[in-house]
């Protein structure tokens, strides 16, 4: 099930998303508690149906709004989170994310390299990335308050 | 699929030294400076001009010819892409109004064929590799055997980025790369995910807006209209279904002629 939905306006909704959601919500509810009777016209009898959110498709500005997490300033990216090497650039004034030689193999003959990247040999080593559990134990004791702020 | 957009938008910025879109220019040198690396690269001071010495991504101007000739010179089949001709200017030797599927076929295909004899052959070669990265990921089939040389693959390729371009072209888009092979391995293959589709849909959508100050109300009002005909042309015998237009050169190959 594909669900396409415009949210118009110059400004971005911010927590006033869950307004728009809330339509999808209650039929996920539906769906999912008390599931609704279906014809299958292949077999040709009924079955009930549930449905889940299994995952969501969306640029990376957006990721931002439905996930709640930062995509600007110096720990912008949703993987290495805090790890991610950052350099602010002092004539160029913007921030930007150099320091890749660190995902690479150890004793890559890249990583004793100086003059060639940022002037110091590279010593750190790839950030793992986050588990399930991990992810469930930072977000279980978040509390938020659904609807649109007055 | 932005990802791979946006870092097409920005190589072909920075080749071709597009104002406004380019990565390169006076404060990227002092930065390179302030960071102390690649002295050589540091403006230079004549009087009251100052020299910014050539990096080995920077295209002459015959050679912006070159590039953007051949991309001109690009035939696709029908329903390849947009028509690539249409968007080289070579007045002003820079590419017009990519859109993101522009900016796929580019990615996929045509930036490998046009840069080369052009480049320095270190440069020429990252960015190919850089193509062929995002052409493997792309495929329909892709071994899982495969991932792991692959994730090493994109790594080396943005190192090698790093030796050649300067810092103010690594924003977040560029990084992302590195976690693109990850993101293949937990959701399967990308061309599943990557929304070229819709985007090429909300074309269409755009031509429904008649009123330009409720965009929103007219596309739906339009919508409906037209699955409401749909709806009734079903019922109809005779009458073709309205949807994708055919083309004009497949009525050729059944032998009926385009007039």
């Amino acid at each position: 099930m594909t669900l396409s939905m415009m949210i118009s306006g110059p400004r971005q909704p911010r927590n006033d998303i869950d307004v728009y959601l809330s339509p999808m919500i209650e039929d996920l509810r539906l769906l999912w508690n008390d599931c609704i009777e279906v014809f299958d016209a292949y077999e040709k009898v009924n079955f009930n149906l549930r449905a889940l959110l299994f995952c969501t498709i969306n640029n990376f500005p957006a990721y931002g709004n439905l996930s709640g997490y930062s995509v600007k300033g110096y720990h912008v990216c949703p993987i290495c989170e805090e790890n991610t090497s950052y350099h602010q650039l002092k004539y160029g004034k913007k921030t930007r994310y150099i320091g890749h030689r660190k995902f690479l193999k150890c004793h890559h003959p890249y990583q004793r390299l100086k003059k060639a990247f940022n002037s110091c040999q590279e010593d750190r080593t790839a950030p793992p990335p986050l588990t399930g559990d991990k992810v469930y134990n930072r977000v279980s004791h978040v509390e938020v308050t659904y609807g649109k702020i007055v | 699929m932005h990802v791979e957009k946006n870092v097409c938008d920005s190589i072909i910025g920075t080749l071709l030294n597009i104002k406004g879109k380019t990565k390169d220019g006076i404060n990227a040198s002092k930065d390179l400076v302030e960071m102390g690396v690649r002295f050589e690269l540091q403006p230079q001071p004549h009087g009251k001009r100052t020299y910014l010495p050539p990096a080995c991504h920077t295209l002459s101007k015959s050679q912006k010819i070159s590039f953007c000739g051949c991309l001109r010179g690009v035939k696709v089949p029908q329903g390849y892409s947009s028509n690539i001709k249409s968007l080289v200017s070579m007045e002003d030797l820079k590419l017009i109004g990519l859109k993101s599927h522009d900016c796929h076929v580019l990615m996929q295909d045509l930036l490998p064929m046009a840069i080369r004899g052009i480049l320095p052959e270190s440069v020429k070669q990252v960015i190919t590799h850089l193509c062929l990265f995002f052409n493997v990921i792309c495929t329909k089939v892709i071994g899982p055997t495969r991932l792991d040389d692959l994730e090493n693959e994109a790594i080396i390729i943005l190192c090698q980025l790093e030796l050649y371009f300067p810092p103010s072209f690594f924003d977040i888009m560029v990084h992302l790369i590195v976690h693109l092979v990850r993101e293949i391995r937990i959701c399967g293959p990308m061309f599943l995910r990557w929304m070229y589709l819709i985007e090429r849909f909300m074309k269409i959508f755009k031509g429904y807006v008649k009123n330009p100050y409720r965009p929103e109300a007219s596309i739906v009002e339009r919508y409906i209209a037209e699955e409401a005909i749909k709806f009734c042309t079903t019922y109809m015998s005779k009458v073709d279904a309205i949807g994708i237009s055919r083309s004009r050169y497949e009525r050729r190959q059944e032998g009926k002629g385009t007039r």
